[in-house]
């Protein structure tokens, strides 16, 4: 049997993983039989806990518990898990692994090539951190795709024929990304993609919990770590609550005191008018970039769980003068759209007539200086050879000049970025080229870019008198990581043993009570003890038509409690 | 005749509408080898070449967007053009407050240099009370074009687009050429949503550039943070260079635009990515050689005079310039007073004015600048104490 057609979105607060077979994209359920795995890592002694059980223990174990660790990918950023240190590619690699079992499970096959979504925005180093963790996981990133491109993919493939222009505007939990793209006979080509690797529905909840604390009274930057992360969870039902209505009444227990605090929406917009405002820059970006205007877009695309929230809603109306579409679930569409993509690379039949061409959402170029009058020397400027938005693959050539006289070598630094200077941008690589002694400016070099859409950089250096050459490649699948140092990691990552997936539910379940135990007080506190009581005893009876009647039962008493507490 | 390019690139036998050149371009994109980036080059040149020369389409009637069809809507309704009001819009449901400003205290501005001598509002007024639909609201209108607020710019631009945007403009104008920058009033302009028509803010960002172009030349109003951090907000001239640049174009003062505002990019907008870890371990080893070097002096001394006076100065001095980054600022403006005071011999001055370039931002922002400075006041200390020891 073929290997299975796998696309996977991993995202900032949660993850899915996608098949493509028969034609079509199908998501597939967890362990506990949902779609969406919360990108959530828990230790439970030496046990490793993926997903709602985890994102539960968020507020019961803090310190055994990481989330949101997508935005730390790229950086040297450690979070503390127990008595262990992971890094975000670490813990992205646990949740691959989740994904990658329960998917075997449900598909009764092994899972190895995979396409992983990333933002459009990520750089080349967040990147390469994401095809690392896939390694870890014992996947093999065959592609990224960006995940607004995904997105297109996903809504394009359910209006094959169509033809229009297209904006998907797509705010994640962690990112924030536009593409600008065009549909027509089967050709689906990004026109522009610009964005924000650091805001998403993360922020809007820290703002809101900001305000929270304000409210109560003590300025957030007072309160201890704990507190702010049990105010930053609390924030979040919130976020979701102001979603659907107008106002909302928290009951949240901080530092041992219970408070009630009623939250509108309009204290919501109003903390997070900031956020908005950085909406705006990539926007104008995009449309600066592909030339168009506002008005020449046919559909406005949302895609990502935060673009529930009314108040992006209302910008993008604004800011577009017509109604967003989300006629697939805006959780949905990233991952949908890897598995097409997947399909795309694998050469499905199915998708003979669709062809996707995408941009470099970077610029990609080399350092240069120059010399004032005086006769000082300022380095650190960025040429981009490559600009942003070029389509893929490209190739690009521009030529330098020596600065000394005599100067016998050249420095090539390749960077990515849009910054002026080389030391906001990032850094990708660097080699010398000879060149014979000369005048100044009279010797030079030719230095060629190519960018292929699956992420490789090549950049060749050629001296214009005597033709000598030098060159570097710079592709995704290398990180900074070698080989080995992946295979080492890989095997220290395949010590943590997952949590059985057959006990998933009930380590869940357990988990979930565990939380509103720690939510609650007086009463349903010894309501929820007994539950706990019973529930720990019908699992040492080990009866499971007993265990999952009593989950039935219970589980009505807990959504009773979580709606209380919450609203 | 046989097709010449770029129609025979895309397979057309002659020059096409921009319908056909889209067929042709996804029908040969499908043929080439999508991996090869010279076949898809020459493709894209050709396809985006032809776009350019295509035929005109006869104005025949818009096909029905798929938005439309989306939601149950007919072909129909699209011959009507967008309008510019928002269509949807929820009411707001805060009052809108005035962000600041007392417009209405204010004296009549000076009308902004760029507008006719007959003034520009009044003459804006008289405009639109003669065109044929005449949008007056009944009830709560300003009679006077600067009694409105920044903050109802907005409700006014529902009601009556024209005179808000002219209204906009002067207050812009007056914010921009206020002589002390009014940063606030830019900040709350340029938040509004009118203000977020894309050729608009365009055109302010121009009008913007051109102003502080001017008056960054004016040694009496220099460059102020406050504006430097607005300008990142709204236009990212700092983290967007390569964007910035192609809007405003390659101009000579370009450079030291950027250098003048970089300093007030907060540390949290640049990308957080660990090649810049290495920046820090340099700063650290930067830290420790210039302690060496003022250790060794202090000894030096000492084995001259043996005066212990020098190592408390020295020590002092070092601690200073380690934790108090902008002294190092300070200190290279010292050298030169010092050098220019005590008339030292020409390779101290020259290492001096090194050190000390005509724009002191030059100084923070770049590494170089900052150790070139730190070995100047090395320098300096050196001869100061050298003075003393000579003439004490």
């Amino acid at each position: 049997m073929a290997q299975p057609i796998i696309g996977i979105d991993l995202g900032t607060t949660n993850s899915l993983i996608c098949v493509f077979e028969d034609g079509a994209p199908r998501l597939l359920t967890n362990a506990l039989g949902h779609l969406l795995t919360p990108s959530v890592v828990s230790l439970d002694g030496d046990k490793v806990l993926v997903g709602e059980a985890a994102r539960d223990r968020q507020t019961t174990h803090p310190k055994d518990t990481a989330a949101a660790f997508k935005r730390a990918m790229g950086t040297d950023t450690t979070f503390q898990l127990g008595r262990k240190k992971l890094r975000a590619e670490e813990l992205s690699s646990l949740v691959l692994r989740k994904l990658k079992d329960d998917a075997e499970a449900a598909l009764g096959q092994t899972i190895r090539d995979v396409v992983v979504s990333v933002p459009a925005y990520f750089n080349q180093g967040q990147r390469q951190a994401t095809i690392a963790a896939c390694a870890m996981a014992g996947l093999n990133a065959v592609r990224l795709v960006n995940e607004p491109t995904a997105a297109a993919l996903a809504y394009g493939l359910q209006d094959r024929d169509g033809e229009s222009q297209f904006l998907v505007f797509d705010l994640g939990g962690g990112t924030f990304d536009v593409t600008v793209l065009e549909h027509f006979d089967g050709v689906m080509e990004v026109k522009a993609s610009s964005g924000d690797a650091f805001l998403g529905g993360e922020d809007f909840s820290e703002a809101l919990a900001k305000a929270m604390a304000d409210k109560i009274g003590t300025p957030w930057a007072k309160l201890a770590k704990d507190a702010q992360h049990q105010l930053r969870l609390q924030a979040d039902v919130a976020k979701r609550h102001l979603s659907g209505k107008d106002d909302f009444e928290a009951r949240l227990k901080l530092d041992g005191a219970h408070h009630t605090l009623t939250l509108t929406r309009a204290d919501f917009e109003q903390a997070c008018a900031a956020l908005i405002k950085r909406l705006h820059r990539p926007i104008e970006r995009c449309f600066y970039d592909t030339g168009l205007d506002t008005d020449a877009l046919d559909r406005v695309i949302l895609v990502g769980g935060a673009t529930r929230m009314p108040m992006i809603r209302q910008m993008v109306a604004r800011q577009f003068k017509r109604l967003p579409e989300m006629t697939i679930d805006p959780d949905h569409a990233v991952a949908l759209g890897a598995a097409v993509q997947a399909a795309l690379v694998a050469e499905d039949r199915a998708l003979d007539d669709v062809v996707m061409t995408d941009v470099s959402p970077f610029s990609v170029g080399i350092e240069t200086a120059t010399k004032l009058k005086n006769g000082t020397v300022i380095g650190g400027f960025f040429q981009p050879i490559i600009e942003r938005n070029t389509p893929l693959p490209a190739s690009r050539q521009d030529s330098f000049g020596t600065m000394d006289d005599n100067q016998t070598q050249l420095r090539v630094d390749i960077y990515q970025g849009e910054a002026p200077k080389v030391s906001d941008n990032v850094h990708l690589g660097q080699f010398l080229l000879d060149v014979p002694k000369g005048k100044a400016g009279h010797e030079g070099m030719f230095v060629r870019i190519t960018y292929d859409p699956s992420g490789l950089i090549e950049v060749e250096a050629t001296s214009i008198t005597d033709g000598k050459k030098a060159g570097l490649v710079i592709r995704d699948n290398v990180s900074n990581l070698t080989e080995a140092e992946i295979a080492k990691r890989l095997k220290q990552m395949q010590a943590f043993k997952m949590h059985p997936r057959e006990d998933e539910e009930n380590t869940a379940f357990l988990a979930r009570i565990r939380r509103l135990y720690e939510m609650a007080s007086g009463d349903d506190r010894h309501l929820l003890q007994g539950m706990l009581m019973e529930f720990e005893g019908a699992l040492e009876g080990q009866d499971p038509a007993e265990i999952s009647r009593m989950r039935g039962d219970m589980g009505e008493t807990l959504d009773r409690i979580d709606d209380y507490y919450v609203s | 005749m046989s097709p010449k390019w770029p129609w025979s690139e895309l397979g057309l036998a002659k020059r096409a509408t921009e319908r056909e050149v889209k067929r042709a371009y996804a029908a040969r994109l499908k043929q080439i080898d999508r991996n090869d980036p010279a076949a898809f080059g020459a493709l894209r040149d050709a396809f985006a070449a032809a776009k350019n020369g295509a035929l005109k389409e006869k104005a025949a009637p818009k096909r029905p967007r798929m938005a439309d069809i989306a939601e149950g809507r007919t072909g129909q309704d699209d011959a009507a053009p967008i309008t510019l009001r928002e269509p949807q819009r929820a009411p707001d449901p805060l009052p809108e407050a005035p962000i600041e400003h007392t417009p209405a205290a204010e004296p009549a501005q000076p009308q902004p240099p760029q507008t006719d001598d007959a003034g520009h509002q009044p003459f804006v007024e008289e405009l639109f009370a003669d065109t044929p639909e005449p949008p007056k609201a009944p009830a709560p209108k300003p009679a006077q074009p600067w009694g409105v607020g920044i903050g109802q710019l907005d409700a006014l631009a529902q009601e009556d687009p024209d005179r808000a945007q002219s209204i906009f403009q002067t207050k812009f104008n007056d914010a921009l050429r206020s002589m002390h920058w009014d940063t606030k009033a830019l900040d709350a302009l340029l938040s509004l949503d009118m203000a977020h028509d894309l050729t608009l803010r365009r055109s302010l960002e121009a009008q913007l550039y051109d102003t502080l172009q001017t008056r960054l030349n004016d040694p009496e109003t220099g460059y102020p943070v406050d504006m430097a951090r607005v300008i990142e907000t709204h236009f990212q001239w700092a983290t967007d260079g390569v964007g910035a640049s192609k809007r405003l174009g390659w101009r000579r003062d370009y450079q030291l635009l950027m250098y003048g505002h970089a300093r007030s990019v907060p540390q949290s907008s640049k990308p957080r990515i660990a090649t810049r870890a290495k920046d820090k371990q340099s700063y650290v080893w930067h830290k420790i050689s210039v302690f060496a070097v003022l250790f060794l002096l202090t000894i030096s001394i000492q084995e001259m005079k043996g005066a212990d006076d020098y190592i408390v100065v020295s020590v002092a001095l070092a601690v200073l310039f380690m934790f108090v980054r902008w002294l190092t600022m300070l200190g290279a403006a010292i050298i030169v007073k010092l050098a220019s005071l005590l008339r030292l011999n020409r390779p101290a001055i020259r290492l001096a004015h090194w050190a000390f370039p005509a724009t002191t931002a030059k100084l923070t922002t770049s590494l170089e600048f900052r150790k070139l400075g730190i070995f100047a006041l090395t320098a300096v200390v050196m001869v100061a104490l050298y003075l003393i020891d000579k003439y004490a």
